[in-house]
């Protein structure tokens, strides 16, 4: 009887949540402002405009993810958000945001690290949302059109998803700047996306669209909160070759005979060894690589027809390597920026005891092992 | 009501240690100890698995229900009381720290008094079920973990710096015993096996159970600080950003739905445990089950609604020093209870020489 009564209670429930469980108060996906991506801006010393890309839950799923780019100023990101939850008529979601654009003026200012923390700390956003500097504003990315997705955000997304973590591609996410940040070097790189333009002609239209592909080879560093500086494709191939995540890229490396020659990596580990009396740090790289490409803009096309580098060759591709990572590490050194979180590496070997060591006292030296697969 | 089987014993030998200590209290621990919380909280709760031998030997013995056969109502009970004040304080304690959970985590804007009074329902009707149910959704919720490590394997990033595991004892011992006893109170919590019923069968998944444990709590530390490195500090879910493996696919959001149902469920578990064994300690003072659990639940709400007002007031409190009062009961009342069973024990022996 007491079963019989517990199972009647049971689908008089279940009837109850069929039936009337639609009219409880609660908000559907649909009736959410979902953000795919968002920019900051500064505006002001004591102001910021948030850029939200929001998808149109309304558009046409055969015509691709349409979104909306919805904006608000205020002095705080969440004051914002709800001000773009205001205007959109939904309430603002960040769960389905991947990417996070901030605008150079706040990479060069000292609050970047203030106006960050709502989004470290927001449990609402992926800490493994992707972090870009921009080379301008972040609305303008946001509303640019681009050439290969339905809007800015799902295409930055689309590119790291596929190339991060590529040898010459920067990416950082929250959880990784947050880390840095706290770390003792407080040293960040953050990647910078810069606009080019491809001209799409339509075949309807006699006017050219201009449309935009971005590029990820430049990268900001920090030092907690001041900016240090802007720096080109080889500061992000030293960082990445030190970054034990990278295990696909190109290196290039020029032939016994100036051939022009390409190797694609697939794998990468490194290592770092700390001797505190003798203040050095040895960074090994052992990587591996296929051959891909010879071409010769010689006369002679003779030394094309192979499938394996000579030792000199060889020699060179990891001396490329190695100078590319001593170079950006003794030009970050002269600015007292611990670009490899040498200090940490110290302090967790040897504790306290290192803890005076300073960052213009630290050797570094590099050893590459280089392996080439045939082809 | 309150028996359980061995397979549920084993499986709250799991989750009673590790619930509580897998949220709030590594990035506390971590203010307190830097990189040596993970030894810390290694060693502590390997400790109180000495406590839980020392409870489950009384409960084996008979446990409060025998102190009462032996020496009548008033000793019970006057053995009891300490428990109930212990039992009490870490109760208001837990629940503060799953509304904020709820409330920072899982819902956003949303006012805490709901909240109360909703966790506060689940764990009256719990805790007036008593021990056999709780264990049976104990039983339940372990399910979860090969769900969650499913969902890790196929979708989770992370990226771990092991350097941040070092130097260990950088700073001596010092800063793991300081460690270890600002935060004691989240240790020795088998007090309220006392007052059930156990399957008296021998138990290797006890034993099983407790190392899985001990496991699970180092482990999570050393993720999270290889995770967060001297960040650690900030993430105040642990268990919560490590479960979800920081996952958003487009499609479904974030994966940490799993966890968030784990987690809620063995930490409302654990403080209705709780709540049922005082409520059976009102149940000797001739207030039914079922009143006693609605009382004290109304009482825990109304203390964290108008008395503590928060979690750091009611973490100050329990991290003070009434925590040598709470721990010395957790460990003193069982031996005390074992020595009762022991004098009682010669007395039949005298009076059947005699």
């Amino acid at each position: 009887m007491k079963r019989r009564i517990k199972w009647i209670i049971m689908l008089c429930a279940v009837a109850f949540f069929l039936f009337v469980g639609g009219k409880l108060p609660g908000e559907a996906l649909g009736d959410r402002a979902m953000v795919v991506g968002f920019g900051i801006d500064v505006i002001s010393d004591a102001a910021i405009k948030i850029s939200a890309q929001i998808l149109d839950p309304s558009s046409d799923e055969n015509a691709g993810q349409k979104t909306q780019v919805v904006t608000a100023e205020d002095v705080t990101i969440s004051g914002a958000m709800n001000k773009i939850s205001e205007k959109a008529g939904h309430s603002v979601a960040l769960t389905h945001c991947n990417v996070v654009f901030i605008c150079q003026k706040l990479a060069f200012s000292k609050n970047f690290y203030s106006i960050l923390n709502y989004l470290i700390t927001n449990n609402y956003l992926s800490e493994n949302a992707f972090l870009f500097a921009v080379d301008g504003k972040s609305e303008e990315l946001l509303v640019a059109p681009t050439a290969f997705s339905s809007n800015a955000s799902l295409y930055v997304q689309k590119l790291v998803g596929t190339y991060a973590v590529y040898n010459d591609i920067a990416t950082v996410t929250l959880q990784e700047f947050v880390m840095k940040y706290h770390s003792l070097s407080g040293v960040n790189v953050l990647p910078l996306i810069k606009k080019e333009t491809v001209e799409k002609e339509q075949s309807e239209q006699p006017q050219k669209d201009t449309q935009y592909v971005f590029t990820f080879n430049d990268v900001y560093v920090l030092k907690n909160n001041d900016f240090v500086g802007e720096y080109d494709r080889n500061a992000v191939l030293a960082v990445n070759y030190v970054n034990n995540d990278l295990n696909k890229g190109r290196v290039e490396c020029d032939g016994d005979h100036n051939e022009k020659i390409n190797l694609y990596l697939v794998d990468k580990k490194s290592k770092f060894d700390y001797d505190l009396d003798r203040k050095t740090a040895q960074l090994s790289i052992k990587a591996e690589a296929v051959l891909k490409e010879i071409v010769d803009y010689g006369d002679s096309d003779s030394f094309v027809d192979r499938t394996d580098l000579s030792e000199a060759e060889k020699k060179r591709t990891e001396d490329r390597i190695k100078d590319t990572v001593l170079t950006f590490y003794k030009e970050m050194q002269a600015l007292d920026v611990d670009i490899y979180g040498l200090k940490d590496g110290f302090f967790s070997e040897y504790g306290k005891k290192a803890s005076s060591l300073a960052l213009a006292d630290i050797e570094l030296s590099v050893k590459v092992d280089l392996k080439v697969h045939e082809v | 009501m309150n028996y359980l089987t061995k397979n549920q014993l084993a499986i709250i030998i799991f989750f009673l240690p590790l619930v509580f200590k897998m949220s709030m209290l590594p990035s506390l621990l971590y203010e307190t100890s830097g990189a040596d919380s993970y030894f810390a909280i290694g060693l502590i709760t390997a400790i109180e698995f000495l406590q839980m031998w020392l409870v489950l030997y009384v409960v084996d013995k008979g446990g409060i229900a025998g102190i009462k056969e032996l020496y009548g109502k008033a000793v019970a009970i006057a053995i009891s009381l300490p428990f109930f004040l212990v039992m009490g304080l870490k109760s208001v304690l837990f629940v503060t720290e799953i509304y904020v959970y709820v409330g920072d985590y899982l819902f956003y804007n949303v006012s805490f008094m709901p909240l109360i009074v909703s966790l506060l329902i689940i764990v009256c009707y719990l805790a007036s079920k008593g021990a056999k149910t709780i264990g049976r959704i104990f039983e339940l919720s372990v399910w979860l973990i090969p769900i969650i490590i499913l969902l890790g394997v196929l979708f989770g990033k992370v990226k771990l710096y092991p350097q941040y595991l070092t130097p260990l004892f950088d700073n001596g011992f010092g800063t793991v015993i300081k460690g270890i006893d600002k935060y004691i109170i989240y240790a020795f919590d088998f007090s309220p096996l006392l007052f059930f019923r156990v399957e008296k069968k021998k138990n290797v998944r006890v034993l099983i159970g407790s190392l899985a444990c001990v496991i699970a709590v180092v482990s999570c530390y050393i993720v999270l600080i290889a995770s967060y490195g001297r960040a650690t500090f900030l993430i105040t879910d642990a268990f919560a950003h490590l479960a979800s493996f920081n996952v958003v696919i487009s499609e479904i959001g974030s994966l940490d739905w799993p966890s968030a149902i784990l987690w809620l469920t063995t930490s409302i578990g654990n403080v209705a445990l709780k709540i049922s064994a005082m409520s059976d300690i009102l149940a000797e003072m001739k207030i039914k089950k079922n009143a006693g659990a609605f009382v004290l639940t109304l009482a825990i709400g109304l203390i964290i609604i108008f008395l503590t007002k928060g979690f750091d007031p009611i973490l100050d409190f329990a991290t003070g020093p009434v925590k040598y009062v709470v721990i010395g009961i957790e460990i003193l009342a069982p031996i005390i209870i074992l020595a009762l069973y022991a004098v009682k024990k010669k007395e039949v022996r005298l009076e059947a020489a005699n």
